[in-house]
């Protein structure tokens, strides 16, 4: 399946050439989560903070589908 | 006293007579000072009924324990008066370098009463004050006055003033200082304009006392350290705050098309990285400050080339972007500068350009009414026009200047529903549709539809939590819950301390409450716990609040714009989302609070409690 990967700030850098800077999608295995994209893409767990699919918080262990939108932000603050 | 310099002046501009007076220690001890110690005078000074840009109301500027102190950002200041936008009580708070100088030669505030005969503007040094004639001054833009001023007095001066929309009593009329910072929001520039006071000049070199400056030093330093370290500083000195728009923009907040939609298409153009890339010369900080979020900005294109100036902020790139549905970040800049110029709130000004272009789009403002300009969405043009058109209250800027509220009285035909504001104050840059708590948050801020009070846009929109109360997670945006309100409640609380020292808001976001009580009561010397940091920073809400219950706002005005409460939002992640719950949100807000939950208004009980009895009588006969 397809999804379209967002990745803000420092984080940008971790996206594949392929899908840097264009609106294009990364494909991934059906029933695919978030925990398979963060491996695929090589974002160390620490890093990430903020993940949101199609602008919500997913629950944990959630799988991703065809056409979503995967947003990552780096932790700005707090704890 | 420590901390404090312990006296305010009082300048009658009526008689131009000029006095000084201590600040009572019970009363230091109450408010502390910024905003809270303002709204102390201007509650008991400012009657119920009093007309804003009359001689009668108050136009007090007033800095904090903490302002001119080695604490991070201890530069700011808070603006109190009766608004004449809204018709409530109202603060503005800005950085940049005035107000230390101010407080430095001698005092922590000055309290500005009558009305002038003729322009004059208020020149402060160690220990003395003094009214001089502003005839020359009157006309000139925020720059120019500021360079004059200088050249007159030495450039070690640092000035706060109006601009030509302050002095034409535009309601959108802001003050500034340092030439770029704003005290935005509320028509402050407007009351100052109506006093005829074109700008004060100050320049101090008194020591602030601090009653225990080892504790002191030690706790600022930690806290200086642990920002300057910080991923918050990292991001924020980076991209500056328009870092916001990408993460507001993915949620589906973003107000685009005057608030018709949530999310704007061509967030690339004027995102942090576009305004880093393309017009970024230098990145500032304010006082004492070690995150550097303000921004040296130079247009290097276009028709506006050569141009430069500070910011924009991410709520002027929205409001004078996504929200006009326009992409130009050299037009977007370009408005943010003559904001800056003719001295205007960033925010409404966007809000009434957006709400103009709805009213054309649907025919209810035409070419007749707009001196033959097609004000429609996306033109950067006429985003630049208007902008100086408000400033100059010239054309169809003389109507819009009054702000959405009024606008949308004289146009009528519908178009309240769709004018952004609560209480008359312009909403900033966070649909509520896609966290409700937000709607709540600017239904009940005293000065109207305000993000700062609370900022739950933090735990919501940026997923940040706030390190100064113990609890500010929002479980679910689409969902509130009783405990959301309590959130709100307590970040107001909290966020209104740092308007009362005299710091910036930002290091609520990664200190806790217990180093700010320490620097509090290091600097005094005074006993001051976390339970005296809760229960000030609440009592300043209550008096805030009880001043606008005592001119008869009430639970009624507690409210929301129509699109929001009604309209679903169309597309993207908050789809179909609308702030339905107000009501309930509304009781469970109140009774946090302690407040009655038929009118809105602090109880007798709340009002014992907070020391506040001599109030009682003016809201419960």
């Amino acid at each position: 399946m397809n999804i379209e990967v967002k990745l803000f700030y420092n984080l940008a850098e971790y996206l594949p050439l392929e899908i840097k800077n264009k609106k294009g999608s990364l494909h991934l295995e059906e029933g695919a989560t978030i925990q398979n994209l963060l491996s695929r893409l090589g974002i160390p767990e620490q890093m990430t903070r903020v993940i949101l699919v199609n602008g919500i918080r997913p629950k944990d262990g959630e799988k991703l589908q065809e056409g979503d939108v995967v947003a990552i932000f780096p932790p700005l603050a707090g704890g | 006293m420590f901390g404090l310099m312990g006296k305010i002046l009082r300048v009658d501009l009526t008689n131009a007579k000029i006095s000084d007076e201590e600040i009572p220690e019970s009363t230091a001890k109450m408010f502390l000072g910024g905003g809270g110690l303002a709204t102390k005078y201007l509650y008991d000074e400012v009657k119920k009924g009093t007309e804003p840009l009359g001689p009668a109301n108050e136009l007090i500027f007033m800095t904090g324990p903490l302002t001119g102190t080695p604490c991070p950002s201890a530069g700011r200041y808070s603006v109190v008066a009766k608004s004449p936008l809204t018709g409530t009580w109202a603060q503005a708070n800005s950085g940049g370098f005035w107000a230390p100088d101010f407080k430095r030669t001698g005092y922590d505030g000055v309290i500005f009463q009558g009305v002038s005969k003729k322009p004059v503007y208020l020149v402060c040094e160690d220990g003395k004050a003094e009214l001089r004639d502003a005839s020359h001054l009157w006309g000139l833009k925020v720059p120019e006055t500021t360079d004059t001023i200088q050249k007159e007095l030495g450039s070690q001066f640092k000035v706060a003033c109006i601009g030509p929309a302050g002095e034409k009593l535009a309601r959108l009329a802001c003050v500034m200082n340092d030439k770029h910072r704003a005290a935005g929001r509320c028509g402050l520039g407007a009351v100052m304009g109506s006093k005829k006071l074109k700008a004060i000049a100050a320049r101090g070199t008194k020591k602030i006392e601090i009653a225990k400056p080892e504790i002191f030093s030690q706790v600022a330093k930690k806290q200086y350290d642990l920002i300057r370290d910080s991923m918050l500083k990292v991001g924020l000195e980076t991209h500056g705050t328009n870092l916001l728009l990408d993460m507001v923009n993915v949620r589906g907040g973003l107000p685009t098309r005057n608030w018709q939609i949530g999310m704007f298409s061509r967030e690339t153009k004027i995102n942090g990285p576009a305004l880093t890339e393309n017009l970024l010369k230098d990145r500032v900080a304010c006082f004492a400050c070690p995150i550097a979020c303000g921004r040296v900005s130079e247009i290097k294109t276009g028709k506006w080339a050569g141009k430069e100036g500070e910011g924009p902020e991410y709520e002027s790139v929205v409001l004078l972007g996504s929200a006009c549905d326009v992409d130009d970040l050299n037009a977007i800049t370009m408005a943010n500068f003559l904001c800056n110029e003719y001295g205007l709130d960033t925010i409404s000004v966007g809000s009434v350009i957006a709400f103009a272009m709805e009213c054309y789009e649907k025919g209810i403002l035409t070419k007749k009414d707009t001196g033959g300009m097609e004000i429609k969405f996306g033109d950067p043009d006429v985003l630049v026009e208007l902008t100086e058109k408000i400033g100059k209250r010239e054309g169809i800027g003389d109507l819009l200047g009054e702000g959405v509220k009024r606008v949308a009285e004289k146009l009528g035909k519908g178009s309240e529903r769709f004018a952004m504001h609560v209480k008359g104050l312009e909403l900033p840059a966070y649909d509520s549709r896609a966290a409700k708590i937000t709607g709540l948050g600017y239904a009940v801020a005293s000065r109207g539809g305000d993000h700062m009070t609370g900022y739950i846009q933090g735990p919501t929109f940026i997923d940040t939590p706030f390190l100064i109360v113990d609890d500010s997670k929002i479980a679910d945006v689409y969902v509130p819950q009783p405990k959301d309100a309590t959130v709100l409640r307590d970040l107001e609380n909290a966020l209104t301390m740092f308007d009362v020292t005299g710091t910036c808001k930002f290091m609520g976001l990664m200190l806790d409450a217990k180093e700010w009580v320490d620097l509090i009561a290091s600097v005094t010397g005074w006993e001051f716990t976390i339970g005296d940091f809760k229960k000030t920073g609440e009592r300043v809400v209550n008096l805030s609040r009880a001043f606008n219950m005592r001119d008869g706002f009430s639970r009624a005005d507690d409210t929301l714009p129509k699109r929001l409460l009604e309209e679903p939002m169309p597309d993207g992640p908050a789809k179909g989302h609308r702030v339905e719950q107000l009501d309930e949100l509304l009781d469970y807000y109140y009774e946090a609070r302690g407040w009655d939950k038929k009118t809105g208004k602090p109880t007798p009980e709340k009002l014992r409690e907070l020391g506040l009895e001599y109030v009682i009588p003016d809201l419960w006969k």
